[in-house]
């Protein structure tokens, strides 16, 4: 094994980390976006590393399927970002506060 | 699927996998068909018709080649089991009433029918499938299925900022917590070398919880991507504004749909693939359980929007279910099965109300006097918030009497008497709309007539509501944990 | 072997660095050329993890596809004023915490799972990564995800043309 496991696990959890705090620290729509691809990226350098760990193909089988749901995410969440920025120009989540009363 | 599939363990045919998989066969060629030909229905019904014909040939089909015995098809993906079969017919029965209940919010060019339909189908098949999932992957592909189909009809009137606004929250969360629960699925392959729930359950009953103390992780994060399916508390923030800006009908198909779909995948999850940790994961629903029902009861007291408070409801509704696992046992999933499946009725009923009395219906202040205009429709919203709460003779009774003894046998009596006291209090948020039905004169016209459809839909919830009150059995007999 | 250690950590420290990079420009369209980086050195993880297939996946969907995708709309929407909001909510030391807590308990959590595979069932053929083994398993014991996948996207289109049409415009 030229990689050692325990750094590839280690990488993927940082990455986590800071998806989890782009998420809940940007305001910026496409940017909370943008981190959770941050997070996947993360998941699914840990289940290659599993893969290879546990000599198995689950685990980059469910990594494509990974890539796969996160395009298909992708395109709706950008879809409902374009609705959004033609009622209203330049929008981040401060100003989604219309659901409130 | 057709074609030249090797299955490595032999599992016979392709077309015995095929024979597991009639209803949601039969939810995706219609939706196809629907995508295919929706320029030409624009203007027409057909949508309606075959959506509901679609929903009636699914559940029966679920119910006729269910296999006497649970089959696994498709090399252990999924299961067709009682369970599997319940949720079916269930999941069908809402599609169903969903595509009844929106006749009126589907009128004019705001909303593409032939889409509409097609992506309620493929929610609905999302739905079915983690339904009979036993493996993460089947899970977490309904699940996200059901999830984006959710989101785009949450948005679906692209003009209306609120409903921009509130596809826009719901995505991020969902996308949030589906990476959590995907966090967790591979946590759990790297434990256990499995995806499949037996073969976790294989790893975890040699090597649990208590030699493992990390496994605790990819349990917790597991849990906590499903009680967001089911609008759980902390993970139910996304609900309210969801359903508030949503169409009523979407609202009522999220109510009923989504959480029916979550709870099948969260009762096979805890009961087959996390078996062996009912202790450590009775904790965790227990803290899912109190919190919802609590704050789900509370929050709703100050709501003025019907979306809205009905949203809160189903928060604490989705807690009073949750109960229902803490045992771990197959007695207690059958009682969540219940609970599941005289919500949904009851739910759909009282959004049904809702989407009869249009604008109307969606503010609370504007039910006033709605009794004396309305005194059928205003007895149907009566009976269905009698159930919510939980009053005899209602088939909310059997469910919360069933599902809070389900809590005593698994000795959480604290939690048992937290759900009496909560029911109390739900009881002054229903009741306000019954004084406001029943007590005050009415400030406006009469609500205009109710489309056919919208008042078959009703109809059928409160028969069920009224059967399930009367003699429950006859209705949740075939309620079977897996 | 040498070699291919040090390229590995150079991807990883990489990865780490580039991934901070995405979530912290001001600009988006910075934000993303760092994604990119991130995107293409996970990929190099990947290679080094002989996971070829995926590595492929990886940058022909993922940087390729999807990432244009977020350009396309970034530029699309041509957010001015950006550059003069407030880069994070008032509450970033909290997600901050929040984000190292994740990342400690993730950490935790591997390192207790890692040593599994000494006690997994020996299933015999061992996985060498490659495409055929993949395409094999995709199309045999997985064809049912592999054709839910299918909806998942069907279902994202639909959704695309519905949630982007204009005002008035029919699908």
């Amino acid at each position: 094994m030229i990689v050692p496991m325990s750094t590839v696990l280690a990488v993927s959890a940082i990455l986590f980390g800071i998806g989890v705090f782009g998420f809940l620290a940007r305001r910026n729509i496409i940017l909370m976006l943008v981190s959770t691809e941050v997070m996947l990226n993360a998941v699914n350098l840990s289940l290659a590393g599993f893969s290879q760990h546990l000599d198995d193909p689950r685990g980059q089988v469910l990594a494509l399927f990974v890539i796969a749901v996160a395009a298909a995410e992708a395109a709706v969440g950008l879809g409902i970002v374009i609705a959004l920025n033609r009622n209203k120009p330049g929008a981040g989540v401060g100003d989604l506060t219309d659901l409130k009363q | 699927m057709i074609g030249t599939v090797v299955t490595q363990k032999a599992s016979g045919p392709v077309l015995d996998d095929l024979v597991l998989v009639v209803p949601e066969l039969i939810f995706v060629g219609t939706a196809l068909l629907l995508i295919l030909i929706a320029r030409r229905i624009r203007k027409t019904p057909v949508a309606i018709v075959l959506t509901v014909a679609a929903a009636v040939a699914a559940a029966l089909s679920a119910v006729w080649f269910a296999p006497a015995e649970p089959t696994t098809g498709f090399a252990g993906m999924i299961t067709v089991d009682g369970y599997a079969t319940f949720f079916r017919v269930l999941i069908a029965a809402t599609v169903g009433m969903t595509t009844l209940l929106s006749v009126r919010s589907i009128v004019g060019e705001e909303v593409p029918r032939g889409d509409y339909h097609a992506l309620l189908l493929l929610a609905a098949t999302g739905m079915m499938f983690s339904a009979s999932a036993i493996d993460l992957l089947t899970l977490y592909l309904g699940l996200e299925l059901t999830t984006l189909c959710a989101i785009v009809l949450v948005g679906i009137k692209v003009d209306r900022p609120l409903a921009n606004e509130a596809a826009i929250k719901y995505f991020l969360l969902a996308s949030f917590a589906s990476a959590l629960l995907l966090y967790g699925i591979a946590l759990t392959y790297g434990a256990t070398g499995a995806t499949d729930f037996a073969g976790i359950a294989a790893a975890l009953s040699k090597e649990g919880l208590a030699s493992a103390p990390f496994l605790l992780v990819p349990l917790g994060l597991v849990t906590a991507g499903l009680a967001f399916k089911i609008a759980a508390v902390p993970f139910h923030a996304w609900a309210p504004d969801a359903y508030q800006g949503a169409s009523a009908p979407v609202a009522a198909f999220l109510a009923a749909g989504s959480k029916a779909a979550g709870l099948a995948a969260l009762g096979r999850v805890c009961l087959v693939a996390f078996g062996s940790e009912t202790e450590v994961l009775s904790l965790l629903l227990a803290g899912l359980a109190a919190l919802s029902i609590i704050a789900g009861s509370v929050l709703a007291l100050s709501q003025t929007d019907m979306k809205r408070l009905l949203a809160y409801s189903s928060i604490a509704h989705a807690g009073y279910a949750v109960l229902g696992l803490l045992a771990g046992t197959g007695e207690g999933v059958s009682a969540m099965m219940t609970y599941a499946f005289f919500y949904v009725f009851m739910t759909l009923g009282a959004f049904g109300v809702v989407i009869a009395l249009g604008k109307r219906g969606e503010e609370l202040d504007r039910y006033q006097g709605l009794a004396s205009q309305r005194p059928g429709m205003a007895a149907l919203m009566l009976l269905f918030l009698l159930s919510l709460t939980g009053i005899p003779p209602t088939a909310g009774f059997a469910a919360k009497f069933v599902i809070i003894q389900s809590a005593v046998r698994a000795d959480h009596i604290a939690l048992a008497i937290l759900a009496v006291v909560c029911s109390v209090i739900s009881a002054f948020i229903y009741m306000r709309v019954v004084v406001l039905m029943y007590m005050k004169d009415p400030q406006e016209a009469a609500p205009s007539r109710v489309p056919i459809a919208v008042t078959v839909a009703i109809a059928l919830a409160a028969l069920v509501t009224l059967v399930g009150g009367i003699s429950p059995g006859s209705l949740t007999a075939w309620a079977v944990s897996p | 072997m040498l070699t291919a250690q040090a390229v590995f950590y150079y991807m990883a420290a990489a990865s780490v660095a580039s991934g901070l990079l995405a979530v912290t420009r001001r600009n988006p369209v910075q934000s993303m050329l760092w994604v990119l980086a991130l995107f293409l050195h996970v990929a190099g993880i990947f290679l080094l993890l002989s996971a070829e297939f995926l590595a492929a996946v990886q940058v022909i969907v993922y940087a390729g596809a999807i990432l244009i995708f977020y350009l396309f709309v970034v530029m699309l929407l041509d957010l001015p004023d950006e550059e003069a909001k407030p880069r994070f909510g008032k509450h970033w030391p909290f997600a901050a915490c929040v984000g190292v807590a994740t990342t400690l308990l993730a950490w935790l959590a591997q390192g207790a799972v890692a040593p599994a595979a000494g006690r997994l069932p020996d299933t015999g053929a061992a996985f060498t990564g490659s495409v055929a083994e993949l395409g094999k398993a995709l199309f045999g014991p997985f064809a049912l995800p592999f054709e839910l996948a299918s909806l998942v996207l069907l279902a994202a289109i639909v959704g695309a043309v519905v949630l982007a049409r204009k005002r008035g415009e029919r699908t």
